[in-house]
C-alpha cells in the first residue's frame, strides 16, 4: 500500500474534524448561553458580524446573529461620563477596533421608552495566526439594581447630610468608654454637626475622635452615666438640664445608634427657660396677691365672663366660691344697669391705653343690697381673660362720709328730745316740726334722685318712707287731739299738709317703682308678647269694664326680655289708654304688631282713642312725676310712662307716641327682635 | 285679753326707733287693754331678754311674752338672725312671731316665712291704721287661737 492516505482516511478525517467542529461550535454556543452575563463576540475587526448570547437578546433585545453591527441596536449608548458612545466607541467594537483589551468599562443602553440599563464589563481583542486582530469578545453584567440602590442612597445621604448640616438642634454621635470595671467612665465624640459647633463654640476637627474627658475635665460624670444608660439599655431619654460649664440650660434627647454608640440632640433652651421662669415667677407674685385677698381682684373677658375672682371680691358681693364655680357671678348680673356706661367707658381707656383711670360703682350683691367700690383694670392683650380688676369696697369709707351728716341728725335729735318734756301738742308739733325738716332734706334728695333718674331713688326713696310715716301719724293724732279746738285757718293749713304727705306717699312708691325697673331686673328669656298680653287684660278685666271699654289684642311678636317689666309695660300702656278716654266716647284700645319678620326689630303699638295731647309735650309725658293734667281730673303721679320707658331701654329699645288733642293717642313701642343688651354689649366686670 | 285675768299678757316688740315705740305703745292703749307690751331696743337685747342674759339676768325682770313682734332693719342683729335664732331654740320656738316692718320686699316676706314666722305684717303708714292693727293683733292672738 505506500504511503498515500487513501481518499477514504481523508474523507474520515475531514469528516471527523468537521464533527469536531460542530461539537466545539456547540459547546462554545452552550458556555456563552449558560453565562448569566451578557456576551458578544465581533467576527471582524469592524464588528459588522456579532454573535450576541441569549442573556443580551433577552436583556438589550439583540439579534443572536447580525451582518450589520453597527446598527444592531434600539438603543443609545451613554459612557460613565455622561456622553454618548457610537459604535465604533462601544466596549466591544472598541477592542475589535483597537485589538487592546477594556477593562472596567461601564456604559448605560437607554431605549426609545425611556428606560435604562446600565452594563458593566470587559472585552478581549481575539487574533489571527498571524497575531491579526480580527475581532472581541466581550462580557457584560447588568448592575442597573445596583446603580438605582446607590444613587437612592446618595440622594438619601445627601438629605440627611443636609438636614444634619442645617438643623438647630446640636447633634453629636458618642462611643462610650468603659473602665476594666466595666464602668462608663468617659466618651469619644465620633460625629458633630455645625449646630454643635455653634452651641458648643468648638470647632469640628477640635473634637472629632476626643474624649469628653479632655474636653471638658469638669463635666458632670451624671451625663455619661446617663448617656451609658441608653446605650445599654435602648430606652431614650428626653431630659431638661442645665451645664454649669457652659451656663446654659438644654433639652436634651438621647438615643442609642448602635452597639455602644449613642447620639445627642441638644437644643439650648436658656432664653426660653429664663422667659418662663420669669413668666412663672411674675405669675406666682401675681398669684400670692390675688391669694392674700387684700383686695379685691378679678380676671375677665371682654364679654364680662369672671375666670379668676378672690375671695376678697366674692365676700364683697356675698357669694360663695361655689356660687362662682356654678357660673352664678358674672359681669352682667353683678352690675347695674346704669353703671354699664361707665364700665363701657373704662374698658374703651383699658382698650386705648392698657388701664382705666380708677372709678366709682356699684355691685348688686347676692341678697339684692348694693356695695359701692372703687374700681380699675388694666388690659392684657392676648390673654384669655385680658382684664384684670381691682375693687376697692368703698362702704366704710361711704360710711365715714356719712358720718358727718349722721351727728348733725343725732344733735337735732338731741335737742329736740330736750323739747319733748312740753306740752303734749307741742310734742307733737315739735315731732312733726323735726319731721318736715327730715322731709326737707329728704325732697332734696328726691329731686336729685329724679334728675339722675339712677338707681339712688331706691335707696332714697326706702328711707324717705320712714319719715314721711311719722309725719302722717303724727298729723293724724294731731289733727284728732286739736279738732275742735283750732281755727279754722289753721284746721285747713293742717288738712293740707296731711293731703300733701298722702300725695308725696304716692310719688315715693311710684319712684321706687321706677327704681325697681333696674334693681328688681331679672335675666332676659323669650317672652311670648301675646301670653303678657291676655295676663295684662285678665288683671285689668274690671277696670276695663268699669269704663265700658274693648281692648283688642292682635297678633304680637316673641321677644327676649324680661317678662315681669314686658308685663308691666303693656298694662302701664293700657291703663293709660283706658283712663284718658274722652268723657262721653268708651275707650277704645288696639294693640297690634305691624312689622315683618325680616326686621331687625319689632314694633308693639298701643292706639286708642282717647283725649290725646300736645304732641309739643311728647317728650315731658316720658319723665317721672310729668303730668299733663291736674291731680283733680286724673288720677296718677305721672310715673306710669317714665317706667315704661325706662323698661323700653333697658331693652335695648325706643318708645315714642303720636297724637293731637282729641284724636286719640298711638304710643310705639320698639324693641330688638333679639335683644343682646345687657348680655354682651358691654366689656366689662 | 280677758278681763279679770290677774296676770297681764307680755307683748315684747323690738323697736329702735324711737317714734315707732311712741306710737305703737299708744296705738295699743287705744285698741285694747290688759298688755302689757314690753320695748327692747334691737336684736341682741330680744336674745338676751328671751334667755335672762345681760339686763335681763334678774328673776323676774323678763316675763314669759306670749307674741314677739320684731322689725327687720335694726342695728346689731337683723330681725330675720333674732327670728331664727328663736326658731331652732326649743324652749322659744312656740312663741308666736309676728314680723312688723317697713320692708315690703318680697324676699323679706318669704324669708320671713322661710324661717318659721307666724306673720308678716307692713307697718301701716297712718296712725288709725295701727290702732286697728293692734287691735287685730289682740283679737287673733289672745281672743281667737288657742296659745300653748
Amino acid at each position: 500500500m505506500g504511503f498515500r492516505k487513501p481518499q477514504e482516511l481523508l474523507y474520515r478525517e475531514l469528516q471527523q474534524s468537521e464533527a469536531l467542529e460542530r461539537t466545539r461550535a456547540q459547546q462554545m454556543e452552550a458556555i456563552m448561553d449558560a453565562v448569566p452575563a451578557i456576551v458578544r463576540i465581533a467576527h471582524d475587526r469592524e464588528s459588522n458580524r456579532i454573535t450576541t448570547n441569549q442573556a443580551g437578546v433577552e436583556l438589550l433585545g439583540l439579534a443572536r446573529e447580525t451582518d450589520n453591527g453597527s446598527r444592531s441596536g434600539q438603543y443609545r449608548v451613554y459612557g460613565a461620563d455622561g456622553g454618548e458612545l457610537f459604535p465604533p466607541d462601544r466596549i466591544l467594537q472598541r477592542s475589535a477596533r483597537t485589538g487592546q483589551p477594556v477593562r472596567d468599562f461601564e456604559e448605560t443602553a437607554v431605549f426609545s421608552d425611556g428606560s435604562e440599563r446600565h452594563l458593566y464589563g470587559n472585552a478581549t481583542p481575539l487574533f489571527n495566526e498571524r497575531g491579526e486582530a480580527v475581532g472581541a469578545v466581550a462580557a457584560l453584567i447588568d448592575i442597573t439594581e445596583r446603580v438605582r440602590a446607590g444613587q437612592a442612597l446618595q440622594d438619601s445621604e445627601r438629605r440627611y447630610r443636609g438636614l444634619f448640616e442645617s438643623m438647630v438642634e446640636a447633634f453629636s454621635l458618642h462611643e462610650i468608654l468603659y473602665d476594666k470595671a466595666g464602668r462608663a467612665v468617659d466618651y469619644r465624640i465620633l460625629e458633630v454637626n455645625p449646630a454643635f459647633e455653634r452651641l458648643t463654640g468648638m470647632r469640628r476637627d477640635q473634637v472629632i475622635g476626643r474624649r469628653i474627658r479632655e474636653l471638658a475635665p469638669g463635666l458632670d460624670p451624671a451625663w455619661i452615666e446617663r448617656e451609658a444608660d441608653v446605650a445599654e439599655t435602648g430606652q431614650s431619654m428626653h431630659f431638661e438640664d442645665y451645664s454649669t460649664l457652659l451656663d446654659k440650660y438644654f433639652e436634651v434627647f438621647v438615643y442609642r445608634t448602635g452597639d455602644g454608640q449613642v447620639a445627642t440632640l441638644s437644643e439650648d433652651v436658656t432664653d426660653r427657660y429664663r422667659s418662663q421662669k420669669a413668666l412663672e415667677e411674675s405669675e406666682a407674685r401675681l398669684r400670692r396677691l390675688v391669694e392674700a385677698n387684700i383686695i379685691g381682684i378679678v380676671y375677665a373677658d371682654a364679654e364680662g365672663n369672671i375666670a379668676v375672682a378672690n375671695d376678697a371680691f366674692l365676700d364683697m358681693l356675698g357669694y360663695s366660691r361655689a356660687d362662682f364655680e356654678a357660673g352664678q357671678v358674672n359681669w352682667l348680673q353683678v352690675t347695674p344697669p346704669e353703671y354699664h356706661p361707665a364700665d363701657e367707658k373704662g374698658v374703651a381707656e383699658a382698650n386705648a391705653r392698657g388701664a382705666c383711670t380708677p372709678y366709682e360703682k356699684e355691685y348688686l350683691r347676692k341678697d339684692g343690697s348694693r356695695v359701692p367700690v372703687l374700681i380699675g383694670y388694666a388690659y392684657f392683650p392676648g390673654a384669655q381673660a385680658p382684664y384684670i380688676a381691682f375693687v376697692l369696697d368703698l362702704t366704710d369709707q361711704k360710711a365715714a362720709e356719712n358720718a358727718a351728716a349722721v351727728a348733725a341728725g343725732a344733735a337735732a335729735k338731741a335737742a329736740e328730745a330736750a323739747n319733748s318734756a312740753a306740752a303734749e301738742a307741742r310734742e307733737y308739733a315739735g315731732r312733726l316740726e323735726q319731721t318736715n325738716a327730715r322731709l326737707g332734706a329728704a325732697n332734696r334728695e328726691l329731686a336729685r334722685a329724679n334728675r339722675e333718674l339712677n338707681d339712688f331713688a331706691f335707696v332714697a326713696s326706702h328711707d324717705l318712707q320712714e319719715p314721711l310715716r311719722k309725719i302722717q301719724a303724727f298729723g293724724e293724732r294731731l289733727n284728732r287731739n286739736l279738732s275742735g279746738k283750732l281755727d279754722e285757718e289753721s284746721q285747713d293749713y293742717l288738712a293740707r299738709m296731711l293731703n300733701a304727705s298722702s300725695r308725696m306717699r304716692n310719688m315715693i312708691n311710684d319712684l321706687l317703682a321706677l327704681s325697681r325697673v333696674t334693681t328688681r331686673a331679672q335675666p332676659f328669656v323669650t317672652v311670648d308678647l301675646n301670653e303678657v298680653a291676655m295676663d295684662v287684660l285678665s288683671d285689668l278685666e274690671i277696670r276695663v269694664q268699669a269704663a265700658n271699654g274693648v281692648v283688642e289684642i292682635s297678633d304680637l311678636p316673641v321677644v327676649q326680655g324680661d317678662p315681669i317689666q314686658m308685663h308691666q309695660l303693656l298694662q302701664n300702656l293700657i291703663v293709660n289708654a283706658i283712663k284718658f278716654h274722652k268723657p262721653d266716647i268708651p275707650p277704645m284700645v288696639r294693640v297690634y304688631s305691624d312689622c315683618t319678620s325680616e326686621e331687625q326689630s319689632v314694633r308693639i303699638t298701643v292706639e286708642d282713642n282717647g283725649i290725646g295731647f300736645e304732641e309739643t309735650y311728647l317728650e315731658r309725658i316720658f319723665q317721672p312725676f310729668q303730668r299733663l293734667h291736674s291731680f283733680g281730673q286724673y288720677e296718677g303721679s305721672g310715673m306710669g310712662l317714665a317706667i315704661c320707658r325706662k323698661i323700653v331701654e333697658r331693652h335695648g329699645g325706643t318708645i315714642t307716641a303720636r297724637s293731637q288733642p282729641e284724636q286719640g293717642s298711638t304710643f310705639i313701642v320698639t324693641l330688638p327682635r333679639f335683644s343682646t343688651v345687657g348680655r354682651s354689649a358691654a366689656a366689662d366686670v | 285679753m280677758e278681763k279679770g285675768k290677774p296676770n297681764r299678757t307680755v307683748v315684747i316688740i323690738a323697736e329702735d326707733d324711737p317714734d315707732d315705740r311712741l306710737l305703737i305703745q299708744d296705738a295699743l292703749k287705744e285698741a285694747c287693754q290688759g298688755i302689757d307690751l314690753r320695748f327692747v331696743q334691737d336684736g341682741a337685747e330680744m336674745i338676751d331678754y328671751l334667755n335672762h342674759k345681760g339686763h335681763y339676768a334678774e328673776p323676774g325682770k323678763a316675763p314669759y311674752p306670749e307674741l314677739i313682734l320684731l322689725d327687720i332693719n335694726m342695728p346689731k342683729k337683723s330681725g330675720l338672725e333674732v327670728l331664727e335664732e328663736i326658731k331652732r331654740d326649743p324652749a322659744l320656738r312656740t312663741i308666736p312671731v309676728v314680723v312688723l316692718t317697713t320692708s315690703r320686699a318680697p324676699e323679706h316676706v318669704a324669708r320671713s316665712y322661710e324661717l318659721g314666722g307666724n306673720g308678716f305684717i307692713a307697718k301701716p303708714s297712718s296712725y288709725s291704721e295701727l290702732v286697728e292693727l293692734m287691735g287685730n293683733l289682740d283679737r287673733y292672738w289672745f281672743r281667737t287661737v288657742q296659745l300653748p
